[in-house]
């Protein structure tokens, strides 16, 4: 079995907030896994995709994303290494507000690596399942609907085609009926990849195939 | 695509940035125009003394001879007598002297008495000759030649007759009545001081005076005097005069003539050369022109604290903006490079925003300070130096904007993406 996430003795604290300590002795996840993470607020779990992401590095132990040890290579290439295989999607602010909707898809593909010819198909094949019409794609996100904006930044999330796709609370501005319909879409277009979805909301569990309690992660 | 980022991220903050681009802008304007007059002062003073090569006059400072000879500001302390004058014109080294005779005024515009040599050795710009726009030179006592602006101020065409006054002021109690002159050819203009005077024949200097300004009730017999006795005086030349322009042979023979003239034992005197002379005026004015273009740097450096603040103000939306760049796979610095290139825009932006009101403003002041003051003003600024202002004012914005843009990037290396 291939690993999206493999985890050993991490440790990390904020420099600032040497009260906060996040340890994870061993934490595995298997690729093409839709996992649900249940966690209460202000617990570590942005942290902990902060990590996950290559945003933030300092950490004792090791983190391999995708085979790939992230302490094993520079920040830069850390950086570039998210752009081509890490989709995010974030509770809010997902978007550039002064840019179209179509600029801020345009932005998750400028900073990849990948090539641009299949991404035009596949932009067409992603609009289309999320409904986003073109008129709406010209707007500037600003005048977008919450609702919307997140349709988006789900577009733009899985542009390059990443294999891991992670997910911080991208719900908790939606009312609970978009909520149910905004993660059958996310999950259905990201069939290929490893999704990590974090929330404080448990009602949500249902919708995947394997469910974490981000306590449990920490034991 | 960053560089259409920072353009749509400034567009989403127009009032901030228009107003930052304006303040810029002015303070561009200042620096720029401080020294565009500057340089332009320099030009129409340089171009005002062209082909003279020495000016000689009663012993009195370098600069009062030079101002008052061909600026027409201030007034002769003394004056030279005819004796002089002649001795001076009969030098070997002299290839020409020119009489002029101040004093007289009509209207507020300095009247100077003179020869045609005037017209054929005295130039300006470029070695460039005086020329008539119409009508000719004066051939006898009672015609007068007009400056271009004199003609035009005035409304004064060819034939018509006017009455000069003594002393310089727009109101004199002392008006020549018996002595009306002739227009009879007006100069075309040269942006020089020179369209601000009205010339005569030098022999009609004396008869003015010894009619003219003679009191009332000597004034029969000063007529009959001057009729009878001095006649063949007044057509040659009058016993003193103001100052003399002259051309020399040979610049080498300068500095030996100059002596001469020093030396000279019948009368002080004083001999310059106008370019050391204008020299000498700038050493006095370069204190001002310092302080003013101090003062213009400070304007800028002010406005351009301005903007640093404004970036600084905005830096919380950017934490936001930086947090999704990052997640996208941005490098940290991108927010450097995002600050610096909004800086530079805003900058460059302001800076021909600059260039433009200057522009514009010389454009309409052009003509006011042409015909008030002859003063003639080019009516765009010295691309190069402008560009040179341009390169000042980006440099110290790309160095300012590091202020914001190094804090953000600490914060954000610490910290993790952010939405604040």
């Amino acid at each position: 079995m291939e690993l999206a996430i493999n985890i050993k003795d991490l440790n990390f604290s904020w420099q600032k907030q040497s009260m906060f300590k996040l340890h994870i002795s061993r934490w595995q996840v298997e690729k093409a896994q839709h996992l649900f993470l249940y966690g209460k607020s202000g617990s570590g779990k942005s942290t902990l995709l902060n990590l996950l992401s290559g945003v933030v590095s300092g950490y004792s132990g090791s983190i391999e994303i995708l085979g790939q040890d992230l302490n094993s290579i520079s920040a830069a290439k850390r950086d570039q290494f998210r752009a081509n295989n890490v989709g995010m999607i974030f509770q809010q602010f997902n978007l550039l507000p002064y840019l179209s909707g179509l600029q801020n898809i345009q932005l998750g593909q400028y900073f990849s690596s990948s090539n641009s010819d299949s991404k035009q198909q596949l932009l067409e094949q992603l609009t289309d399942k999320l409904q986003l019409s073109g008129s709406l794609l010209a707007q500037a996100a600003s005048e977008m609907s919450v609702g919307q904006q997140q349709r988006v930044a789900v577009v733009r999330a899985l542009i390059n085609q990443p294999q891991l796709i992670i997910a911080d609370e991208p719900t908790s501005a939606l009312d609970s009926e978009l909520r149910d319909h905004f993660i059958q879409l996310l999950l259905e277009c990201a069939q290929q990849s490893t999704v990590i979805f974090v929330s404080h909301d448990k009602s949500l569990a249902n919708h995947f195939s394997q469910q974490v309690n981000f306590a449990d992660l920490l034991a | 695509m960053l560089f259409n980022l920072s353009i749509a991220s400034l567009f989403s903050r127009k009032p901030m940035v228009f107003l930052t681009c304006f303040s810029i802008a002015i303070s561009m304007l200042v620096l720029a125009s401080v020294a565009h007059i500057e340089t332009q002062v320099r030009q129409n003073f340089e171009r005002s003394v062209s082909g003279v090569d020495l000016i000689v006059g009663s012993r009195t400072s370098q600069l009062n001879l030079l101002l008052f000879s061909i600026f027409r500001l201030g007034n002769p302390s003394n004056n030279m007598a005819w004796q002089s004058f002649a001795e001076l014109a009969s030098n070997k080294q002299v290839s020409w002297a020119v009489p002029i005779v101040l004093g007289d005024s009509h209207q507020g515009y300095a009247v100077v008495g003179t020869t045609l040599d005037y017209f054929e050795h005295v130039k300006f710009a470029q070695q460039d000759k005086l020329s008539l726009q119409e009508g000719k030179l004066f051939m006898h006592n009672k015609q007068l030649v007009l400056g271009a602006t004199v003609a035009r101020d005035l409304g004064y065409q060819l034939q018509d007759e006017i009455v000069l006054s003594h002393g310089a002021g727009k109101v004199s109690f002392s008006q020549h009545k018996n002595h009306p002159f002739t227009i009879v050819g007006i100069l075309n203009a040269t942006g020089t001081p020179m369209d601000r005077a009205i010339y005569m024949p030098i022999e009609a200097v004396d008869s003015l005076h010894s009619s003219g300004s003679s009191k009332q009730d000597s004034h029969a017999h000063g007529h009959e005097y001057d009729g009878v006795q001095e006649h063949h005086n007044h057509a040659e030349h009058p016993q003193a005069i103001s100052a003399a322009l002259v051309g020399v042979n040979s610049k080498i023979a300068l500095l030996s003539l100059q002596r001469i003239v020093s030396q000279n034992k019948t009368e002080p005197l004083t001999a310059i050369l106008p370019n050391v002379a204008l020299h000498e005026l700038w050493q006095m004015m370069s204190v001002v022109e310092l302080s003013l273009k101090v003062i213009a740097v400070l304007v800028l450096f002010a406005s351009l604290i301005g903007m640093t603040t404004m970036l600084l103000a905005s830096m919380r939306e950017r934490q936001r903006e930086l947090s999704v760049l990052r997640a996208l796979g941005a490098r940290p610095w991108v927010l450097i490079w995002l600050v610096e290139v909004e800086a530079l825009l805003i900058t460059l932006l302001g800076c021909i925003l600059g260039y433009v009101f200057l522009s514009l403003g010389l454009t309409c002041l052009q003509p006011v300070l042409l015909h008030h003051y002859a003063f003639n003003i080019a009516r765009f600024p010295e691309p190069l130096t402008f560009l040179g202002f341009t390169g000042l004012a980006l440099g110290l914005a790309g160095m300012l904007a590091l202020i914001p843009a190094l804090l953000s990037y600490k914060k954000s290396l610490s910290g993790g993406l952010r939405f604040p």
